[in-house]
């Protein structure tokens, strides 16, 4: 079990080295890759830690292919986790707020503002992916159209390869694309695509280590 | 696990039900009239450093003094009585806050005359002269009651029906502490609040964002998050029973819902630029002007964004207690380079010079008590206002030393000094009263009768009484604490 559980961690190092290098070695091979199942043991010490608005925003970033700065503007004008919510989300603020430690339990506010941080970036990336599909990052039209099952599992390997630095099981992966299924209206691949991204980023595997 | 996605997807209609329906309980049961006994609102107004009694409500004149000369004391000219009250004010102008070279003018009794019916001076001594200590032992009553801070108490008792009902403004001091009890509800104990003016923007996960989704397609995309996607990755599984994950999952729950219920990001925003926020789709507090003008500077001084946020918080009851206070940061006017709002380190600068740093900062918190209390009267509240329910507990770490270098000395420092006094503001409280009194010889006040408030010489009131007596006052139920009665402080 130890061997096999190295495998899965060489692979997903695999992964993450890939998904820092560029566009083109990001480029899925055809058809989704599948996670081999791995049987699950809860850990006798399960301690967590939270990962923080500033790191949030850095791999948001890096795994989205946006700048740092363009993450969650609040206003247009003030950044989201070094001034807003910087201590709501775990940072300290000692010289203007004299707040020389982080909060020490996250507060009620904390899962509302990290959805907003998610939020904001994913709704950017989508909106470039859709609004240009020339240079789309990670919304990538594939089989003729971005809206296509096809597509949306592309993606979804893709934000799990960025955000989570592993590609998903089977299971997730559909649950992901199924969320297509559930939206009623107008423009539902777009929308698809930030619910997505939103729901990958903002996982307790992304916020937490 | 699609099938087990559906029907959790499908479950979601009666989730988001369940939590509009916990929000419209919430609305209604803030419509509804307020029950027998409650809430009542607790506002802890810090004075950062020091804020030594005889400098204000309880001030001696040179003559009365037995030691002019060595015991501190004022010019007779420059301390007035209040009438129909046991109080005090003191009027002086200063050519400087200790070496900043700013002049102004300190007057207490515009203030102590028209509040001077709700104003209650209650004396004490302290255990500690360490600021931190200090603080947290003012609002816990030096852990009189399982280590409970007040603002806890009162939270557990009134604020069950508030989306956040403990809400700290000022998270760098000892005032808001988080106490020992872990045996209190969750939402009892603090919101910590950084940047009051920025803040509202994290009640809401979507509202100014652009592109961002509708909340019927978020709603799907959190439930798909947090029913399917955590509790069955690998990571959810290994660590499902982390604290910390187990806490951060709760909040996520029925607290989450019960502030984005709310709409709380259209009450509260602070900011004044309407053509901004429209084009985030957000508009600014319904009040912004009334609090505009009660707090004028709330852009460029701390302790006047807290104060506006606070009246917010409590007026729109959202909270059942705020603390709020001067902090130990420096403030100075971007526009003059001497204009200080805030000293450094606050009452504490009396170590550099104590008359005229005790005059500035009791103004400042005046000023700001001034500013809530005439807010909330405005506010109705069942057949009176929410002042009529509203406390202001002027919480300090303890008084200063009352040495003199002389007789005419203006200008000199203070030390600690455990003996002191506080005072509470509040149409609850026996207005008008002093309850204790200082000694003419030395400068120190001595204690009271709890039952009748009479003077009472040569003994001292302990933090615990002024702990159990601003609970008396505000109704709430410490039976079983072991507590003292203190039925001095409540209204009769």
């Amino acid at each position: 079990m130890f061997l096999d559980h190295r495998l899965y961690l060489l692979a997903g190092l695999a992964v993450g080295l890939c998904a820092c290098g560029s566009d083109d070695e990001l480029t899925p091979t055809p058809g989704p890759v599948t996670q081999p199942p791995a049987q699950t043991v809860a850990s006798r010490n399960p301690v967590v830690k939270f990962k923080g608005g500033a790191a949030f925003s850095e791999d948001l970033a890096r795994a989205l292919r946006i700048e740092r700065e363009e993450v969650c503007l609040e206003l247009g004008q003030f950044d989201c986790t070094s001034e807003v919510h910087r201590v709501t989300l775990g940072g300290v603020d000692p010289y203007e707020g004299g707040v020389y430690e982080p909060l020490p339990r996250a507060t009620i506010t904390a899962p509302i503002a990290l959805d907003r941080v998610a939020l904001s970036a994913c709704s950017l990336r989508a909106d470039r992916d859709f609004d240009d599909p020339g240079a789309a990052a990670i919304f990538i039209a594939s089989g003729g159209g971005q809206d296509t099952a096809e597509a949306r599992a592309i993606a979804v390997d893709r934000l799990y390869q960025g955000l989570l630095l592993r590609i998903p099981s089977a299971d997730e992966r559909d649950a992901v694309v199924g969320l297509y299924d559930d939206l009623t209206g107008d423009d539902r691949a777009r929308r698809w695509a930030k619910l997505a991204c939103f729901a990958v980023a903002t996982t307790t595997e992304a916020a937490f280590y | 696990m699609k099938l087990a996605r559906r029907r959790l997807l499908q479950t979601l209609g009666a989730t988001a039900a369940t939590g509009l329906a916990l929000g419209s309980d919430r609305a209604q049961l803030q419509a509804q009239e307020p029950a027998t006994g409650g809430p009542y609102f607790l506002i802890v107004l810090g004075g950062t450093g020091g804020a030594n009694i005889v400098d204000s409500l309880l001030a001696i004149r040179q003559s009365e003094c037995t030691n002019p000369a060595s015991v501190y004391c004022f010019p007779d000219q420059v301390v007035s009585d209040v009438a129909g009250t046991d109080f005090r004010a003191v009027d002086a102008g200063f050519g400087s806050l200790g070496a900043i070279p700013m002049s102004f003018e300190a007057n207490q009794s515009a203030f102590v005359n028209k509040h001077g019916q709700s104003l209650m001076a209650v004396t004490h001594t302290g255990t500690s002269v360490n600021h931190a200590v200090a603080q947290r032992r003012a609002v816990t009553g030096n852990e009189a009651w399982l280590g409970r801070t007040l603002q806890e108490v009162v939270a557990a008792t009134y604020g069950e029906g508030f989306a956040l009902p403990n809400v700290h403004l000022n998270a760098e001091f000892g005032f808001a502490e988080r106490g020992l009890d872990e045996t209190l509800p969750a939402y009892a104990f603090g919101e910590t609040v950084a940047n009051p003016v920025l803040w509202p923007l994290a009640l809401d996960p979507r509202k100014g964002i652009v592109g961002a989704p509708n909340a019927d397609d978020l709603a799907l995309a959190r439930a798909l998050r947090n029913d399917v996607l955590d509790p069955n990755s690998q990571f959810g599984k290994v660590f499902a029973k982390a604290a910390r994950l187990q806490h951060w999952r709760h909040q996520r729950g029925a607290p989450q819902a019960g502030v984005e219920a709310q709409n709380l990001i259209d009450k509260l925003l602070l900011i004044d630029d309407q053509a901004l926020l429209a084009q985030y789709g957000l508009k600014p507090a319904d009040d912004i002007a009334a609090v505009r003008q009660a707090f004028p500077d709330l852009e460029s001084d701390p302790l006047d964004a807290q104060a506006a946020l606070a009246f917010l918080l409590l007026k729109n009851q959202v909270s059942c207690t705020v603390t709020l206070g001067p902090s130990f940061q420096a403030t100075v006017d971007d526009a003059s380079a001497v204009d200080v709002r805030n000293p450094p380190i606050a009452f504490d600068f009396s170590h550099q010079d104590h008359p005229s740093t005790q005059a500035f900062m009791w103004q400042r918190l005046f000023r700001i008590a001034d500013g809530l209390a005439t807010l909330l009267e405005g506010v109705p509240f069942g057949e009176g206002s929410m002042w009529d329910r509203t406390m202001i507990y002027f919480a300090t770490e303890f008084g200063r030393t009352r040495s003199k270098p002389g007789l005419n000395a203006t200008s000199f420092g203070s030390g600690h000094e455990l003996n002191n006094g506080s005072v509470i503001m509040s149409p609850l409280v026996q207005g008008g009263r002093a309850l204790g009194g200082v000694d003419l010889d030395t400068g120190l006040t001595y204690g009271f009768d709890r039952q009748t408030g009479d003077p009472a010489p040569g003994t001292t009131m302990a933090e615990s009484d002024i702990f159990a007596g601003i609970l008396g006052a505000l109704k709430v139920d410490t039976a079983g604490s072991g507590l003292p009665d203190v039925p001095s402080m409540r209204k009769s």
